[in-house]
C-alpha cells in the first residue's frame, strides 16, 4: 500500500504545487501558457480561473480515490506471496536490457547524430518506448528482491536505461519509487530504531550511497532543466531555470483546462483510440498529441499533460471528478486483485497511477498490462 | 541461474557486455561534446510562418542548401530547423564546421525570404497581414525579411553525472557477481 499511497501523494503534490504556482501566475510572462490561452481566445485571468478549477477537481478526485483505496485495502487481507523466481527473473531482465541497450547505443553511436532533444526522441522513439516498458518492471523486481545484493544488481540494470532516457520523469520515478518509497516501506515495517541502526556500518554506508545517488539524480534533473529551450519572459525576481520549472509545473493545469474547452467544441481522440494507438493498432494522434498540435501547429512533435481531468472531459459526459476517481481506482482494483492472488505488483501499479495522473489512464494501461503479464510469468508459488 | 538457462558465466558475460555498451554510450556523448553546435532563432512575419508550417520539408531543404554552399555540413550530424511556438519563430541548429557561422545564419535569413516570397507573390498587395510584431520589417505585400533574433554556440556537456554513476554501479555489480562466485568456491565454504 506504501507504493500506491506514495503514487497518490506524488500526484497530489504535483497538483498542489501547480495550484500554488498558478494562483498568482502572470500568464503573460510565460510564452507557452499565454499562447495556449490565446488559442482559446481568453485573457490570462479567465484562463487561470479555468486552470485552477481543473486543479481543485483533480485534488478532490485524487483524495477520494486514495481514501477508497485505503478502505478496500483494509478489507483485502494479506495472502501468501508468490515470490518472483529470482534466479530466472534477473537472467531474463539482464538479457533484455543488454539487447535493448546494445541496439540503442549502436544506433546512437554509428547513426547520424541529432542536435536537438526532440529530433533525438523522434529518431529513437522505438527504443525509448521499449525502455519505458522495461524500467518500471526493473523497479518492481528491485523492490521485490529478497536481498540487498540482488537489489544492487537490478539497480545496475536500471541506471543505464535511465541515463539513456530523455525524460526527467524517469529520473524522478527512480528516486521516488526506487529509493524514497522503499525506505519508507522498510521503516514502516521495522520501526525507527535509530540508535541501533546508526551502529551498523552497512546502514550508514547504505544511507550515504543513497544520498549520493539521490543528489546526483537531482543535479542531473536540474542540469537538464537548464538546457531545455523555451521562450519565457523572465521576470526580474527569478532566474531562467526557475521560470522554466515554474512553467513546467503549472502548465498541466492550463492544459487540462484547454482540453475541457476544446472538448466542448469538437471531437477529440478517445481513450479507446489511445489504447489501440499504444498497441500500434490505430493510426492518428492520441489525445495529448492532438491537443499539442492545436496549440503549436500541425506537424509539431510533442504531447500535453492534460492529467486525468483532460481525459475525463473527453471521455465522459459526467462531471470530471467521476472519471478522476474511477480511472486510478481501476488501477488500484487491478493491484488489489493481483495481490489477492499473491502477486507483488505495488511498484508497477503505483508508477501507473502516478504516470496516469499526468497523461490519463489510457496512456499507461497497455504498458501496465504487458508488465503485469511478465511479472505473473516470472512468479512462482512459495513453499 | 541455471533455471533461466544463462548460467553464472553467462550472467558475468552479459554484465560485461552491458558495461561495454555503456562505455560506448559515454564515449559517444564525449565525442558529441567536442562539436560546436550553433543555435539561432529567427523572427518571421506570420504569413511566412504559416506558409512554412504548410511545407516543413522546404525549410530543411533551404537550410541544407545554405549549409552545403557555405561548407557548414559536418558529416554524421543532422542540422535541424523547426518552427517554434506560434507562427513567428523559426529555430535552427547545426554543427559548425567553418568559422563565422553568423554569416551563414544571415544568408539563411535571405534564403528564407527569397524562397517563400515566390509562393506569396500571387497574393499581391491585397494579402491581409495580421502581423503584431513591430520588430518585423513589413514590405508592401505583408511578408517581410526574416530577422535573426538571437544566436549562440554551445557544446554538450562532456559527461553526465548519471552516466558516471551508472558506470560505477555496473562495475560494482560485476564485482559483486564475481565475488559471489568466488565465495562459493572458496575453501571456507
Amino acid at each position: 500500500m506504501v507504493f500506491i499511497a506514495g503514487a497518490f501523494a506524488a500526484a497530489l503534490i504535483n497538483v498542489l504545487v501547480a495550484l500554488a504556482l498558478s494562483f498568482h501566475l502572470n500568464v503573460g510572462e510565460y510564452y507557452d501558457i499565454s499562447m495556449m490561452c490565446g488559442v482559446l481566445g481568453e485573457d490570462g485571468s479567465a484562463c487561470r480561473a479555468g486552470a485552477l478549477n481543473a486543479g481543485y477537481t483533480m485534488l478532490a478526485g485524487l483524495a477520494i480515490c486514495l481514501t477508497l483505496g485505503f478502505a478496500f485495502n483494509a478489507k483485502a487481507g494479506r495472502p501468501a506471496v508468490r515470490a518472483v523466481n529470482e534466479q530466472s527473473a534477473f537472467g531474463w531482465c539482464l538479457l533484455a536490457t543488454v539487447v535493448l541497450l546494445a541496439a540503442h547505443v549502436t544506433v546512437e553511436a554509428f547513426g547520424t547524430k541529432e542536435l536537438t532533444r526532440i529530433a533525438e526522441i523522434t529518431r529513437l522513439s522505438s527504443f525509448i518506448s521499449l525502455e519505458n516498458l522495461l524500467w518500471p518492471l526493473l523497479l518492481q523486481l528491485m523492490n521485490s528482491a529478497s536481498s540487498a545484493r540482488l537489489k544492487a544488481m537490478y539497480l545496475s540494470l536500471l541506471l543505464p536505461i535511465v541515463s539513456l532516457s530523455p525524460y526527467r520523469g524517469v529520473l524522478l520515478a527512480v528516486i521516488v519509487f526506487g529509493l524514497g518509497l522503499p525506505v519508507i516501506a522498510w521503516v514502516a515495517q521495522k520501526g525507527l530504531p535509530w540508535r541501533s541502526l546508526l551502529r551498523q556500518r552497512q546502514v550508514i554506508a547504505g544511507f550515504t550511497l543513497a544520498l549520493v545517488v539521490v543528489g546526483l539524480l537531482l543535479f542531473t534533473m536540474y542540469a537538464e532543466t537548464r538546457e531545455r529551450t523555451t521562450e519565457i519572459a523572465v521576470a526580474q525576481t527569478q532566474s531562467e531555470s526557475q521560470a522554466k520549472l515554474t512553467q513546467r509545473l503549472a502548465y498541466p493545469l492550463f492544459q487540462a483546462y484547454f482540453a475541457e474547452r476544446i472538448a466542448a467544441q469538437e471531437e477529440l481522440p478517445t481513450a479507446g483510440g489511445e489504447i489501440l494507438h499504444k498497441f500500434r493498432l490505430g493510426s492518428g494522434q492520441n489525445l495529448n498529441e492532438d491537443l499539442y498540435s492545436k496549440v503549436y501547429g500541425d506537424g509539431t512533435v510533442g504531447e500535453m499533460t492534460s492529467l486525468y481531468f483532460g481525459e475525463a472531459v473527453v471521455n465522459s459526459a459526467s462531471h470530471p471528478i467521476v472519471w478522476i476517481v474511477a480511472g486510478p481506482l481501476l488501477l488500484v482494483a487491478i493491484w488489489l486483485m493481483l495481490k489477492r492472488f499473491g502477486y507483488e505488483v505495488g511498484t508497477l501499479a503505483g508508477i501507473a497511477i502516478w504516470r496516469g495522473s499526468l497523461g490519463g489512464v489510457a496512456s499507461v494501461m497497455p504498458a501496465l498490462v504487458v508488465q503485469l503479464v511478465l511479472i505473473m510469468a516470472l512468479a512462482r508459488r512459495t513453499e | 541461474m541455471t533455471r533461466s538457462g544463462i548460467g553464472k558465466k553467462g550472467i558475468a558475460a552479459l554484465l560485461i557486455a552491458l558495461l561495454v555498451f555503456h562505455v560506448v554510450h559515454i564515449y559517444t556523448a564525449w565525442a558529441k561534446s567536442r562539436i560546436e553546435i550553433v543555435e539561432a532563432v529567427y523572427d518571421v512575419p506570420p504569413i511566412l510562418g504559416v506558409e512554412a508550417r504548410r511545407a516543413p520539408q522546404s525549410l530543411e531543404l533551404i537550410l541544407n542548401n545554405r549549409l552545403e554552399r557555405d561548407q557548414q555540413i559536418l558529416p554524421g550530424f543532422r542540422p535541424s530547423v523547426w518552427q517554434g511556438n506560434g507562427t513567428d519563430r523559426i529555430h535552427v541548429s547545426f554543427a559548425a564546421r567553418m568559422p563565422h557561422p553568423e554569416q551563414t545564419l544571415n544568408r539563411f535569413s535571405t534564403d528564407l525570404y527569397a524562397s517563400f516570397r515566390s509562393s506569396l507573390a500571387p497574393a499581391g498587395p491585397a494579402v491581409a497581414c495580421s502581423c503584431t510584431s513591430s520588430a518585423s520589417s513589413v514590405s508592401g505585400d505583408g511578408a517581410g525579411l526574416p530577422r535573426l533574433l538571437s544566436w549562440n554556440t554551445r557544446f554538450d556537456p562532456w559527461f553526465k553525472p548519471l552516466d558516471i554513476l551508472s558506470l560505477a554501479i555496473l562495475l560494482g555489480a560485476l564485482l559483486l557477481w564475481t565475488r559471489s562466485g568466488d565465495e562459493k568456491h572458496s575453501p571456507d565454504h
